[in-house]
């Protein structure tokens, strides 16, 4: 036996032997938490499960922030986040643990690529005159020969927080110019790009990480998840396991710490008083809350600044006369962004054009009649997707008020300031996928909860 | 020694006092990986009797390459070593692991792990 754990043994014999029956961490201490998507669900969940008293506020009427899949249309697809990744071991411990199953998505009919108004299948792509990749990355798709020309200096996932990886942290622009590529492949690598809503805008460093997450997940070889029946089940399946009652309708304005405790206020004139207060919004959100003490320059600078990349999903419903199915995925060189075909039933097929970035502002912009008809004259051109076309819906997650965006894209240079973000501000505290270290996305907030719920231990206990 | 240290802190984590936080600290493993014989399958490999088991040794768990072809036993300097920086100790391994616990919150969770099941049961509600 090492004498420090044994002195640390008896430490903690002291200490928890005069705690009084039934004692537990959090006994007592109150902790609000602000905003029910996956982080906000699973710190109250954690803080519950050590005895914190949680109220949990949520400014919309539904639960899971970005996971969101649109009910309401045939075949329910996502609108928000789409797939587990195997590695995501918290989520999928979560619907284990509350009985939500899992499955692999439908398997891929194929792919291909619409170039300028032509459909190349990805079989005929590395032949195809419109190819205009470098020769030995050719046979790629332009996003995965985008992923295979960046530097791999990252070995661990959390690696692109460290001071020496931020060599890389410039703009992504610049490194493919410095590569030597052509005008049009720069912007093939533009388009479909969801990590900046132009390339110049694109931290390197970022895409790196990306990059890296997605070969250790393939690495694994296991299939990624969705939830059955719709990735909402999982954080409505969690709510469900909550003690406390979700207050809907509860938008943040203000936040005010004094020496014993922290106030939060809503629109609406309502109070609510903690010994902690989590914060478990985007950024984007963050910015509408006035805090007092004022937040540190820096973090509120990164608040202000940091963009929140853009995407916008056009939903249709595409009724059709045979039961022969349009490939899976189609790539486009714009402004229809990457197109996916989900088969609902042998003479229904969902599409979702999913747009990206800088392309989103250029879609929105377009009439109705005109967007239909941009469709129509793409899908004209993919086998198997004629037919009549419904427009169900457009998620557009820059127009929705408190996200405003799909995820934090870090402007190039500024990673090196985010772990100022999940710093502890007085009674503050702040998750969320943005500040997820080794995983992004749904396992990103996630990851951002245990941690975030760590430092409220640390700070009340 | 270690047996006296496990009685003593073994008197300490009666059901209804187990530990202000060691809840919270064993949330650092507990996404991923059982830590009790009870708990349902993770992602990772069970950690109940971690400690001096070889590494990549579990029968029917899909290690990563690079734990599979490892050559050393979990003890608690290689676990302490392992939560601080899991993916360059065995580059290539699948668990994704960003160390948030100080120094004296690993060595706690050492204790934790090491010892008896039932230290680490929740407390009653």
């Amino acid at each position: 036996m090492q004498r420090r754990p044994f002195l640390q043994l008896l430490g903690m014999t002291a200490a928890t032997a005069s705690c009084p029956l039934a004692v537990r961490a959090g006994r007592g201490k109150r902790v609000v938490v602000i905003g029910a998507g996956l982080a906000g669900l699973s710190a109250s969940y954690m803080l519950e499960r050590l005895g914190y008293d949680v109220v949990l506020l949520e400014a919309t009427q539904r639960v899971g922030g970005r996971v969101r899949t649109l009910d309401n249309i045939k075949g329910r697809p996502e609108g928000g986040a789409n797939v587990l990744g195997p590695n995501y071991g918290r989520a999928i411990a979560y619907a284990k643990t509350l009985g939500v199953k899992l499955s692999p998505p439908p398997r891929p009919r194929g792919s291909g690529l619409l170039i300028n108004s032509t459909y190349i299948p990805s079989s005929d792509w590395s032949e195809s005159t419109k190819n205009i990749l470098p020769s030995h990355l050719n046979h790629w798709m332009p996003d995965q020969a985008r992923t295979l020309m960046l530097p791999k200096a990252l070995v661990g996932s959390s690696d692109w927080l460290s001071a020496d990886q931020q060599q890389w942290d410039y703009s992504a622009l610049r490194f493919f110019q410095e590569q030597g590529l052509d005008a049009e492949v720069l912007d093939w690598f533009a388009r479909n790009n969801s990590y900046g809503n132009s390339l110049e805008d694109t931290s390197l460093l970022n895409l790196m990480r990306v990059s890296e997450s997605i070969q250790t997940a393939i690495a694994m070889r296991q299939p990624t998840l969705v939830v059955t029946g719709g990735n909402s089940r999982l954080p409505e399946a969690m709510a469900n396991a909550l003690k406390t009652k979700i207050v809907f309708g509860a938008a943040i304005s203000e936040y005010e710490a004094t020496g014993s405790e922290a106030i939060v206020r809503t629109r609406q004139g309502e109070e609510f008083r903690a010994d902690a207060v989590l914060f478990a919004i985007p950024l984007t959100t963050l910015r509408d809350i006035l805090f007092q003490p004022q937040l540190p320059s820096l973090v509120a600078e990164l608040i202000a600044r940091t963009h929140y990349h853009k995407v916008l999903q056009s939903h249709w419903t595409l009724n059709r006369d045979n039961n022969n199915a349009p490939p899976t995925v189609v790539w486009t060189n714009g402004p229809l962004g990457r197109l996916f075909f989900n088969r609902v039933d042998d003479y229904t097929v969902h599409v979702n054009a999913w747009i990206n970035g800088n392309d989103v502002d250029y879609w929105r912009a377009l009439r109705r009649q005109t967007q239909r008809q941009t469709l129509e004259k793409a899908m004209a051109k993919i086998p198997n997707a004629s037919g009549v076309l419904q427009h169900d819906i457009d998620m557009d997650w820059v127009e929705e008020p408190y996200q405003k965006g799909v995820w934090a894209s870090w402007l190039p240079g500024d990673i090196k300031h985010i772990h100022t973000l999940k710093h502890a501000q007085g009674r503050a505290f702040f998750a969320g996928e943005h500040t997820g270290a080794s995983y992004s996305g749904m396992e990103g907030a996630l990851e951002s909860a245990e941690r975030a719920v760590l430092q409220i231990d640390r700070a009340l206990s | 020694m270690k047996r006296l240290a496990v009685f003593l802190l073994g008197l300490a984590s009666c059901n209804v006092c187990a530990s202000t936080s060691d809840q919270s600290l064993m949330q650092a493993c507990t996404g991923c990986h059982a830590v009790r014989g009870s708990d349902l399958e993770g992602i990772g490999p069970s950690l109940v009797d971690i400690v001096n088991r070889p590494a990549g040794s579990l029968p029917d768990y899909p290690y990563s390459k690079a734990l599979a072809e490892a050559n050393f036993i979990w003890d608690i300097g290689t676990l302490r070593v392992w939560i601080q920086h899991s993916e360059r100790v065995r580059p290539g391994t699948f668990m994704r692991y960003h160390n948030a616990l100080t120094e004296a919150e690993i060595d706690r969770l050492l204790n934790l792990l090491s010892l008896s099941e039932n230290i680490l049961n929740e407390p009653t509600q």
